[in-house]
């Protein structure tokens, strides 16, 4: 029996751990040739699931340990380390020796490239490898015999020599979507055999990269399923599906709501019934004919069944109409939200026959358990609305009760008023200074959202954001302020303004794991530095869940944002949380401003704020002053800047500029 | 309004760390700038003067001749905080290393003979063993990041270390670093945790500068972080005056030029301005420090003037640096096991 270990490697470095020799069993182990890895700190070499290296007594030189490695490919290879402390002239430390022994049984790349190339070539499923340019440059055993097709008439063809043409091209862009990368495609198709015959296939699509991560190939594996196909599902469909849409038909959407109110009886749910009726479908079916209005519904159904949610169910109740139900809603006005969401999907036109058809809807809705709690009863009462909305030819969704239309109408005033305000330059950022209490000067802005209406005026924030919150538009506001932001702080730097940080409130729903990225590249698009922008986030978001909000604050500190925690105090944020957030300011919300300096629980609030902000080396800055007297106390207590009316409201960028050029200070005296 | 004169401001208080004859910090030189006669020194009558006045094993040392010609009351002050007034040949000045030991001329030694280049250069690639190990004791217990970095601000030369990691290939970052709790959360637990494995299998302690340079470094950062709280700076630029302080000596720790030494750190661009040509505001700080160091009295008086900060609070701000720079280097020899 031979020995398969490859042979040890050895890599010195210098007492800091950078590489400083790298030999060529090292080359053969890792992958790297020297030029790469004279330099590099050793940990680049550790396998992310390595153990930690053993403890180093006292008095020794040497260590040995079983560590895991990770080669240019990536691969994990498990070795023995000896770790040596090399030792100049005059003995004293000048360097570490590392001796890589891989583990017996220890893969080369070459070995491992032999087996990957038996497992395929072996394997029971068919493999197809294919250029960028769509050609077939290798397959296995397995595709010969399952389509007929030899290696030599394969390769140089594209994957179109299987095609069944039983697809249409949305599942064409799909096939082509993961072929160029966007990421393993799996499902079951049909494919054609040389001899014609038409077979099903699971298939696994996905593109290969190289290590610029540019897609170099893409592959396919799939197997013969002709004999799991069962036909008994086949005639399951016919009893309880529309055949030309394939959703449920009225008698299953009725067994299926049946079972949901049910349920709702006995847990108290809360849900709502759609029903959508095609304005034109009579009309595409008459002068375009059958197919064209089959095509038409397969249609309607999947942009309807794109809007919803997995656990919604959407069927055909009759020739016109379709139903949706609706079985978990937290509030009723999302119904409307949903209901909104679907009239928009059919608004789009449709191409039909190569004419752009506009084809409209209208739209009932019911709920449970306001209007029943009967399929029936749901189903008339959505029917019923939707008739009304019909002979009133509305465009939006109607509720059967007159009270839920009303509170909506004005919902929807609102929230379409905001999407035009955001698209037509009706919001402003206001800036508020920032003013050291060491010498008044100002250090720093937030920026508060207005919304300039055309005829209203400036509306207060707490008259739109509650609708942002409810319809998602939040999120687009937040993304404006972010824009707008970071716009506002590459105007000052073009023009040479020496402008202190800005800070920019970032809500709950922002703050998802894509934030990071988002600002990221705001900030690489503006030519930003992370130190021209603070955010400030309330306590609220950090209550939600110190597991999920910690790693996303630790990675946006770790670009150099700095993190500031608004409303302080108003929240049930503990003491042992507020150690663990990586947060480097503390606000004293004005709650606790107000009282000051009259009122003695305020004091001490705020008093306790400032001694713990000092102690874990926050800066404390209170909100809200507004009198001179509450100025004084906090500047003694140790706080270090204010905001507030005292100093300014919140005012225009163009006052703020003038302020900040001027060296408007607050008189601290 | 009636037009008051103005009162005469304090004179500026001077302070140098002096070592005894084991090279370690033994105690702190204090005197006012030349010619000036003090009348009072409020800032010998707070808290943070008393509690470093009577620091068990650092005494505050005055010159017996300057404190003889102060008036009776200020002088019968200083002697009750326990401050000791010597004679001057009690203390030596000595420009270069302590190769062997040097002949006994009194129990301190002043002068700038930590600030020459290391012994041996590959020494200055370690970081101490007993920082790293305490470094190492929280990332193992999972300690808050806040924790962690309060070891790092006592520690140049592990900082250095850290920063250079952070910034090396193989971490794949190339973004400016303007705080240690930005490095630390770059880094993450795990890689830092095999860092600190690896740095304290080579771990030294053999820099006969290093608790002399420790006690120089950590006063001038903290000086520098408070004088950038004074000067109404906020939190993230306060971090940065304090590496400033830190690595303005990289170039005496490591034996490099400075330029060469904050090469791999990837630092913020203020960071850069202030220690390669002391611009901007960071640069400003590290001068007016720089000044107190060289009891430039004429200049630090300037640099005060110009950042409206009292001489008094300067002189406060001073005593509290001595004493914040005696709890860290205190710490940190009890971590090594020395004294």
């Amino acid at each position: 029996m031979t020995d398969t270990r490859p042979a040890p490697a050895t890599v010195t470095t210098d007492l800091a751990g950078y590489v400083t020799g790298w030999n060529e069993e090292a080359v053969r182990l890792f992958g790297h040739t020297a030029t790469a890895a004279l330099g590099q700190h050793l940990l680049f070499l550790q396998d992310d699931d390595d153990t930690d290296l053993p403890e180093l007594t006292d008095g020794t030189d040497q260590v040995s340990a079983d560590v895991l490695v990770r080669t240019r490919n990536g691969h994990a290879i498990r070795a023995e380390l000896t770790l040596s402390l090399l030792r100049g002239p005059a003995g004293d430390p000048a360097g570490m020796q590392l001796v890589y022994r891989p583990h017996p049984g220890t893969l080369t790349d070459v070995e491992r490239m032999r087996l990957y190339a038996r497992i395929i070539e072996d394997s029971h499923q068919g493999v197809l490898v294919t250029d960028t340019r769509e050609r077939i440059v290798m397959v296995n055993a397995a595709f010969t015999r399952i389509t007929g097709y030899s290696a030599n008439e394969a390769i140089g063809q594209t994957p179109d020599i299987l095609r069944s043409g039983r697809h249409d091209t949305e599942f064409r862009s799909q096939v082509q979507a993961a072929m160029n990368g966007a990421g393993l495609w799996f499902g079951e198709i049909l494919g054609r055999r040389k001899s014609g015959e038409i077979f099903p296939q699971s298939v696994s699509i996905s593109a290969i990269r190289n290590d610029q991560g540019e897609v170099t190939h893409a592959f396919s594996i799939f197997s013969d399923i002709t004999n799991h196909k069962a036909t008994e599902a086949r005639l399951q469909r016919l009893a309880n599906f529309d055949s030309v849409t394939s959703l449920p038909n009225r008698l299953l959407l009725s067994q299926l709501l049946g079972q949901a109110l049910s349920f709702a009886r006995r847990h108290v749910g809360r849900g709502a019934v759609l029903v959508i009726q095609l304005q034109r479908l009579g009309w595409i079916y008459d002068t375009l004919g059958h197919d064209t209005g089959d095509q038409y519904m397969a249609e309607v159904a999947r942009r309807l069944r794109e809007a919803l949610r997995e656990q919604d169910i959407l069927a055909r109740l009759s020739h016109d109409k379709l139903a949706v139900a609706l079985l978990h809603i937290p509030k009723r006005e999302h119904a409307a939200l949903v209901g909104q969401k679907l009239l928009a999907a059919l608004d789009k036109p449709f191409m039909l026959e190569g004419h752009s058809v506009h084809a409209p809807a209208t739209l009932g809705i019911s709920l449970y358990p306001e209007n029943g709690m009967d399929t029936a009863a749901l189903l008339r009462s959505a029917e019923l609305a939707n008739t009304r909305a019909h002979e009133n030819d509305l465009n939006l969704p109607t509720f059967f009760s007159d009270e839920m239309n009303e509170r909506v109408a004005e919902r929807f005033r609102i929230e379409s008023e905001l999407r035009h305000a955001i698209s037509h330059g009706e919001l402003r950022l206001y800036h508020q200074p920032k003013v050291s209490l060491r010498n008044g000067r100002i250090v720093g802005a937030e920026a508060l959202l207005r919304w300039q209406h055309p005829t209203h005026g400036m509306v207060p924030p707490g008259n739109f954001v509650p609708v942002a919150e409810e319809t998602g538009l939040i999120l687009e506001l937040g993304d404006w302020v972010l824009h707008e932001a970071c716009r506002q702080i590459r105007d000052w730097n073009e023009r040479g303004l020496d402008m202190p940080p800005l800070a920019i409130n970032l809500s709950a729903r922002q703050f998802n794991p894509q934030l990071p990225g988002q600002i990221d590249a705001l900030l690489t698009e503006h030519g930003v530095q992370p130190q021209q922008l603070r955010l400030e986030i309330t306590e609220s978001l950090v209550v939600r869940g110190a597991e999920e909000v910690i790693p996303i604050m630790n990675t946006l500190v770790a670009m150099g944002l700095g993190i500031a925690l608004d409303d302080f105090g108003t929240g049930y944020s503990s003491l042992a949380y507020l150690k663990r957030f990586p947060i480097n300011t503390l606000k004293i919300d004005r709650a606790f401003v107000v009282g000051i300096p009259q009122e003695p629980n305020d004091c001490a609030i705020a008093q306790a704020i400032v001694t713990m902000g000092q102690q874990l080396r926050q800066e404390i800055v209170a909100e809200g002053v507004e009198t001179r007297e509450q100025m004084v106390f906090l500047r003694s207590l140790g706080c270090d800047q204010l905001q507030g009316y005292l100093f300014s409201p919140p005012v225009p960028v163009e006052a703020y500029e003038q302020m900040v050029t001027g060296d408007v200070r607050l008189d601290l005296s | 309004m009636s037009s008051m004169p103005t009162p005469p401001a304090s004179p500026l208080v001077f302070v140098q760390p002096l070592a005894g004859p084991d090279q370690r910090l033994a105690a702190l030189h204090w005197r006012t700038g030349p010619g000036d006669m003090p009348t009072a020194l409020p800032c010998l009558q707070g808290d943070d003067w008393s509690e470093l006045a009577a620091h068990p094993h650092c005494p505050c040392l005055w010159d017996q001749a300057a404190v003889a010609v102060w008036p009776g009351p200020l002088r019968d002050a200083l002697e009750a905080s326990g401050a000791i007034t010597v004679e001057s040949e009690a203390i030596a000045w000595r420009d270069t290393r302590f190769d062997a030991p040097a002949p006994p001329t009194g129990p301190w030694v002043a002068g700038p003979w930590y600030l020459q280049p290391p012994r041996s250069p590959s020494a200055t690639q370690t970081a101490s063993r007993a920082q790293s190990l305490k470094l190492l004791e929280l990332v193992v217990t999972d300690a808050d990041t806040r924790e962690i970095e309060d070891v790092l601000r006592q520690d140049a030369r592990l900082s250095y270390h850290l920063l250079r990691l952070v910034n090396s290939a193989a971490m794949g970052s190339q973004r400016s670093i303007g705080s240690f709790s930005q490095a630390i959360l770059m880094l993450g637990r795990k890689t830092l945790k095999r860092w600190l494995h690896l740095m304290l299998f080579a771990a030294s302690d053999g820099d006969d500068r290093a608790a002399m340079l420790t006690a120089h470094v950590t006063l001038r950062a903290r000086a520098m972080e408070q004088l950038a709280h004074e000067a109404g700076l906020d939190r993230p630029m306060q971090d940065q005056a304090f590496m400033a302080g830190m690595f303005s000596r990289l170039d005496v720790l490591l034996g490099l030029p400075l330029e060469k030494a904050l090469q791999p750190l990837h630092l913020t661009d203020e960071l850069h301005a202030a220690l390669l040509r002391r611009e901007g505001a960071l640069g400003q700080l590290l001068r007016t420090w720089e000044a107190a160091e060289d009891a430039d009295a004429p200049t630090l008086h300037r640099f005060l003037a110009d950042g409206q900060l009292a001489h008094d609070r300067f002189n406060v701000l001073t005593i509290q640096a001595c004493n914040w720079m005696l709890q860290v280097t205190a710490a940190q020899a009890g971590a090594s096991g020395h004294d």
